[in-house]
């Protein structure tokens, strides 16, 4: 009998259960051990990783230099208090601005990448490109916490809401067994149609009953039935189908939270699914990635600021109020910033008319909940946001610290196929943790 | 009268200082121009695409053999309103039902239509311009683009003004490629690319692909286009999902060069990825069939099909976007003829001075040879084609060097069978199989550095190459693929337009006296006879070439405009240069010409005289350095630092270096540096500078500005009294190398307080650029106090 799988033939109804199963991290191999990656005793439980795609202006977020002049900061020049002492944010940021208490600024990031793809891989990965593909912490997280390590739940453990970031592989040499889970669809809509959970006007009975046809006509399989490989499908299908009618489909179904709090959050996608990432994380999922797209403004990026920072703030401010309120914010990390920042001078000529262009020298990032401390601005830039000023942090530090709060030795080795002598997230000389919100 | 006057002056300075505050940020550019070319001694329309041309004063064109007027100016047409739709829409539905009613043979008086003056600036534009001439098929196509809602107008706005200009060429304008920039209010544009040929040309006339017109056109049918007659030369634009299709004849026996142009035309796009139109051809024969496609030719993005015609008849010919992008600067030509065109040529130079020949390959060929033009030329580049009977061939290029060359002579495959070398030498030879590796040996001394460098994808050679150095045991001791000279995002490669740096170079010390190999074969493991290469192998010989940008500038008399010197240094070469104007033109002298040691990029001023020539001129720069105890002279390429894909940059070379002159009354005072050695530093990190700077009350109150950021360098405190100005600049020892030496670019503001139409001032000021300083050296020798 053959069992590689790349020499037999499957049904596409098994090849789309495998592909949901395998997304879902759900295994059909053997498990790497995890016996040298560490898990200890952890502040967090989860992360909900904001990811402002395309990279957002810090000069507009949460580093404003209303003193650099117009040709930095154009017409976001008026920079609002917070309800933390000395912290000031731009004034499109109202809601984030009550909410200070419930986080830091990291304002001197820095990798010095201006490009998408690399700039995304440093800043997810905390590696440097090279020949090895390293997992994004996503992935780390999703190996480390997930099924090989007593992750029970049918929902996996490392989602992206809503659509994958495309611009790196985020389990790298992991294999795919640890890539996210993408959602698809928009949790805006009136069905929050989760790909492969959620069928948009198919009933359960018609659901059931699909796969009851499918089970009689499966007549190769049933003849099979004893195989090993089957007996892994099978186990899979199970899973699959338990997701698909358990507790786990209504995890995402938002309808079942009040109409008040869905408005607080925003009537939008990225509103929604904050919503849906405290969901997640309230059901003990370990890692949810939020792909909030629109913030490579080379363009017209004023104009988008005044669409984008109402919806950003509205969002981000409620998940941190809800996830305090619930109790969840200390086990909680919430980790919100892009691949790099925007360049500090407004590129006002042609072809940008008001443009920022991408910017890897020096960045913000903001980071709450799961153990770290509020109300610290870590770093600082010069005076037009240009330079790192005093404490650079790189993106591996950044990571390190989350691990260190997720119960992640960072030191310790991480298992790879090509057996390779790798470490989860070694820190270079010089380079440290963010002890200053530990 | 007096106050009448100082109203007059002050209006001048505000002016001026308008003018000023634009051109900093707001140079007027050019995007596109459609066409791009035209046919010798034919006058035509073209429209110039841009943002910032209002109020084009003219039109300044290389070369000869060309004059150009301007039409109109058209602003964006990006927001219609009711009324003035509701007008273009009935002037639609009168000029379809003439074009139909003409159709079928009616006879009708003369298409007049009319138009309220609400609508006169929005008839300028292109798409509107000369209604009453347009085609039923025409009306047709503006009535769906202004109507649809998923319009294909996008609001560029970089690309959203407007300007026609009546372009004459002259029966003796030599074909070949022409830039055109315009001077406006706002400046000189950058320079935009267009094509004299001497093919019939024909202007695409949308909508013209296959799949549109049963969608647009509804019951009409457009008319039947005629076949085209080769030689022809077919201009057009790609808009979003935009595909042009041509029908032309063919006759047996032919060999059609189907050559498009659109990266050539506008090689680099800044907010597009990839960063260029990416034209595809395809070839249909009469039955549907597809015969052909190309989407780049070797490695060069511009597609060329080579069509054997087997069988006479109508052929059909397909453009679009590789990925269906398209904007109106997504400009092609596409020349389909029987000229000669050259796929290579070996060897691929020769020395200088030499009577050299050249061995062609290609199509179309009546000669297969070609002297090469090998005067007095050091280390450069050379451009040459093939002319017969008014017949032009593609262009191809050699390289003209000093030392001595021999020609490879195989088999030299392996270290057994190297063929010995004498240094210094250039070795023309080709890598002609996918097994050809082509080894030389040579004697060197311990401690002598060997410096090996391949030309080949700079003169247009398919060759990847690859080269390694190997002792006489056999062992790699360097080796060398690509070789990209780059600072951060900047490539400074000496074409500008090279986006796979594929020619090695490497530096090497031999370390003990002994025989070596030199190996070089193509990385891809390709090869043929086109895969020719120039190989030197010589000691280091430093030497360096220089680019000026930007290649336009507007001057005003008595201003200070900043340029930036480009240094490519080549082969070690690490000495200062001196840079000049060639010929020393009158109304313009360089503010401090001294580039330092190891400077690869520097910035300067070009000052200009009280007096200046009345039109527009072009200026050559030349750099003069020893090297060796020997004095050399290059002279310096124009070019414009271009932008790719939101990214990369690259140093583009333009035909000239264009100074507009700004006729404006008003003029900044004479402003003079009281020292021209550079500015030292105090023991407290400080340095002052002092200017004569003839004030008066207009010029009290300015502000000064460092016009690039250089880490570790500020401002400080100003002061000035009549006639001299005074500041700081302060140094963060921290990030200041000892010894560094640097010109600082300083613009000059003012604060200014606008008026609102009743003549009251806005409570908003604004500051206002009116010129620069002269550019002030500055040298870190002294020691810095210790913080």
């Amino acid at each position: 009998m053959n069992n590689d799988i790349n020499n037999f033939k499957i049904t596409r109804r098994r090849a789309l259960k495998l592909g949901l199963l395998t997304a879902g991290a759900v295994t059909i191999g053997e498990p790497f051990s995890a016996e040298s990656a560490q898990v200890k005793e952890a502040s967090a439980k989860s992360v909900i990783q904001i990811w402002m795609w395309g990279g957002p202006a810090h000069l507009d977020t949460f580093d404003p230099k209303p003193q650099a002049g117009s040709d930095y900061c154009g017409p976001l020049n008026k920079p609002i208090n917070t309800n933390a002492d000395g912290i000031r944010i731009c004034e499109k940021l109202p809601l984030l601005a009550k909410q200070a208490d419930k986080y830091s600024l990291i304002r001197s990031m820095t990798h010095g990448i201006n490009a998408h793809e690399t700039a995304s891989y440093k800043v997810q990965t905390g590696h440097d490109s090279g020949r090895l593909v390293y997992p994004s912490a996503g992935a780390v997280v999703s190996l480390l916490k997930g099924y090989d390590n007593g992750y029970k739940s049918n929902i996996p453990p490392y989602i992206v809401l809503t659509q994958p970031q495309g611009r790196f592989s985020e389990s790298g040499f992991l294999g795919i067994k640890y890539k996210p889970f993408s959602t698809g669809s928009d949790p805006n809509r009136k069905v929050f149609a989760v790909e492969g959970i959620i069928a948009e006007g198919i009933d359960d009975s018609h659901q059931l009953s699909r796969r009851a046809l499918l089970s009689s006509i499966d007549t190769f399989g049933n003849v099979l039935g004893k195989n090993p490989l089957f007996t892994k499908f099978d186990v899979n299908e199970e899973k699959a189908y338990a997701m698909m009618f358990g507790h786990s489909r209504d995890v995402f179904n938002l309808a079942k939270e009040k109409d008040s709090l869905r408005e607080k959050y925003g009537r939008n996608t990225f509103g929604q699914s904050c919503l849906a990432a405290r969901r997640l994380v309230e059901n003990g999922v370990p890692y949810v990635t939020i792909n909030y797209k629109g913030w490579d403004t080379h363009k017209q990026h004023f104009q988008t600021m005044n669409r984008k920072l109402p919806e950003f703030d509205a969002g981000i401010s409620a998940l941190l109020q809800d996830l305090s309120d619930r109790g969840l914010l200390d086990s909680t990390i919430i980790w919100c910033g892009g691949e790099f920042g925007r360049s500090p001078k407004v590129q006002w000529n042609p072809p940008w008319n008001g443009g920022r262009s991408h910017y890897g020298k020096c960045f913000s990032t903001l980071i709450a909940g799961g153990g770290f401390k509020n109300s610290v601005v870590v770093g600082e830039s010069d005076a037009t946001g240009s330079e790192v000023k005093n404490r650079p942090v790189h993106p591996q530090e950044l990571i390190a610290s989350i691990y260190k709060q997720l119960g992640i030795d960072a030191n310790s080795k991480l298992p790879n196929l090509a057996g390779v002598d790798t470490k989860i997230m070694p820190l270079e000389k010089g380079n440290k943790l963010l002890e200053e919100i530990m | 009268m007096a106050n009448a006057k100082k109203i007059s002056a002050l209006i001048i300075l505000l002016f001026a200082c308008a003018v000023f505050a634009k051109t900093n940020q707001r140079n007027a550019q050019i995007g596109y121009i459609f066409p791009a070319g035209g046919k010798i001694g034919t006058s035509f329309t073209v429209t110039i695409g841009g943002q910032y041309l209002k109020n084009p004063a003219k039109v300044i064109i290389s070369g000869n053999g060309v004059k150009a007027s301007i039409v109109t100016y058209a602003k964006p047409l990006f927001s219609l309103d009711k009324e003035q739709r509701k007008e273009l829409r009935a002037a639609y539905k009168t000029a379809i039902e003439y074009r139909s009613k003409e159709k079928k043979g009616t006879k009708q008086k003369p298409l007049s239509l009319k138009f309220s003056e609400h609508m006169t600036e929005i008839l300028k534009h292109p798409l509107l311009w000369e209604l009453e001439k347009k085609s039923l098929v025409e009306l047709i196509h503006v009535q769906h683009v202004i109507n649809s809602p998923n319009s294909r107008v996008q609001k560029n706005r970089q690309l959203a003004e407007s300007v026609i200009l009546k372009l004459e060429i002259s029966p003796n304008a030599k074909p070949g490629t022409r830039e055109l920039r315009i001077q406006t209010k706002m400046g000189l544009t950058n320079p935009i690319v267009f094509e004299i040929g001497n093919h019939t040309e024909f202007r695409e006339l949308e909508p013209n692909s296959a799949a549109v017109p049963q969608k647009i056109l509804g019951k009409i049918k457009p008319p039947i286009q005629n076949p085209l007659s080769t030689p022809i030369t077919i201009n057009g634009q790609i808009l979003p999902g935009d595909i042009d299709r041509f029908s032309f004849e063919a006759t047996k026996g032919q060999t059609l060069i189907i050559n498009a142009k659109a990266r050539s035309l506008i090689p680099f796009l800044a907010d597009a990825v990839p960063g260029w139109f990416q034209s595809t051809l395809t070839l249909f024969d009469s039955s549907g069939k597809k015969i052909a496609f190309a989407d780049d030719y070797r490695f060069d993005p511009d597609p060329v099909i080579i069509f054997n015609v087997e069988k006479t008849g109508v052929y059909d010919l397909e453009i679009t976007d590789s990925i269906y992008r398209g904007r109106e600067d997504f400009v092609y030509r596409i020349s389909i003829d029987e000229s000669p065109f050259i796929t290579d040529i070996f060897p691929l130079g020769a020395k200088m001075n030499s009577a050299a020949q050249v061995k062609l390959n290609g199509y179309n060929l009546i000669e297969k040879e070609s002297a090469l033009n090998t005067k007095n030329a050091p280390s450069s580049i050379r451009h040459s084609h093939l002319e017969t009977n008014k017949t032009y061939s593609n262009q191809f290029s050699y390289a003209i060097n000093s030392i001595s060359e021999i020609v490879e002579n195989e088999s030299n495959n392996d270290l057994a069978t190297a063929q010995d070398i004498a240094l210094p030498v250039i070795i023309n030879g080709q890598i002609k199989t996918a097994q050809d590796k082509d080894f030389f040996s040579f004697n060197a001394k311990t401690g002598e550095e060997i410096a090996v460098q391949v030309v080949a994808r700079q003169l247009n050679s398919p060759l990847d190459s690859l080269v390694r150095i190997i002792d006489a045991q056999g062992k790699m001791l360097a080796y060398n693929d690509d070789y990209i000279e780059k600072d951060k995002y900047l490539h400074k490669d000496s074409s500008g337009l090279i986006t796979h740096h594929a020619d090695s170079y490497l530096r090497f010390t031999i370390p003990a006296d002994g025989k070596y190999f030199v190996n070089i074969c193509d990385s891809q493991t390709n090869g043929s006879v086109a895969h020719s290469y120039r190989l030197r192998i010589s000691k280091p010989m430093p030497d360096f070439e220089l680019r000026v940008t930007p290649s336009s500038i507007v001057a005003n008399a008595s201003a200070n405009i900043p340029i930036t010197v480009y240094i490519l240094r080549k082969d070690g070469f690490d000495g200062k240069i001196k840079l000049s104007l060639k010929n020393s033109p009158t109304g313009f002298k360089l503010s401090n010409n001294l580039i330092p040691a190891n400077c690869d990029k520097f910035h300067t001023t070009l000052s200009s005289a009280k007096k200046l020539p009345k039109k527009p001129i072009s200026l050559t720069f030349q750099g003069c350095s020893r090297i060796d105890g020997k004095l050399v002279e290059r002279v310096a390429l124009a070019a414009d630092d271009c932008m790719q894909a939101f990214l990369y940059r690259h140093l583009v070379p333009a035909q000239e270096f264009v100074v507009g002159i700004n006729k404006t009354r008003w003029q900044l005072p004479k402003i003079e540096l009281e020292t021209k050695s550079p500015v030292e530093f105090n023991s407290d990190n400080v340095a002052h500078v002092n200017i004569d700077f003839d004030t008066n009350k207009h010029f009290r109150d300015i502000k000064l500005k460092l016009e690039s950021q250089i880490e570790g360098i500020s401002l400080g405190n100003i002061s000035h009294n009549k006639d001299r100005l005074s500041f700081e600049i302060v140094a963060e020892k921290s990030k200041i190398l000892e010894g560094f030496e640097e010109n600082l670019i300083i613009e000059i503001l003012k604060e200014i307080t606008p008026k609102n139409k009743d003549g009251k001032k806005q409570a908003k000021t604004r500051l206002v650029s009116i010129g620069y300083l002269p550019a002030i050296p500055v040298s870190y020798k002294l020691p810095f106090k210790e913080d």
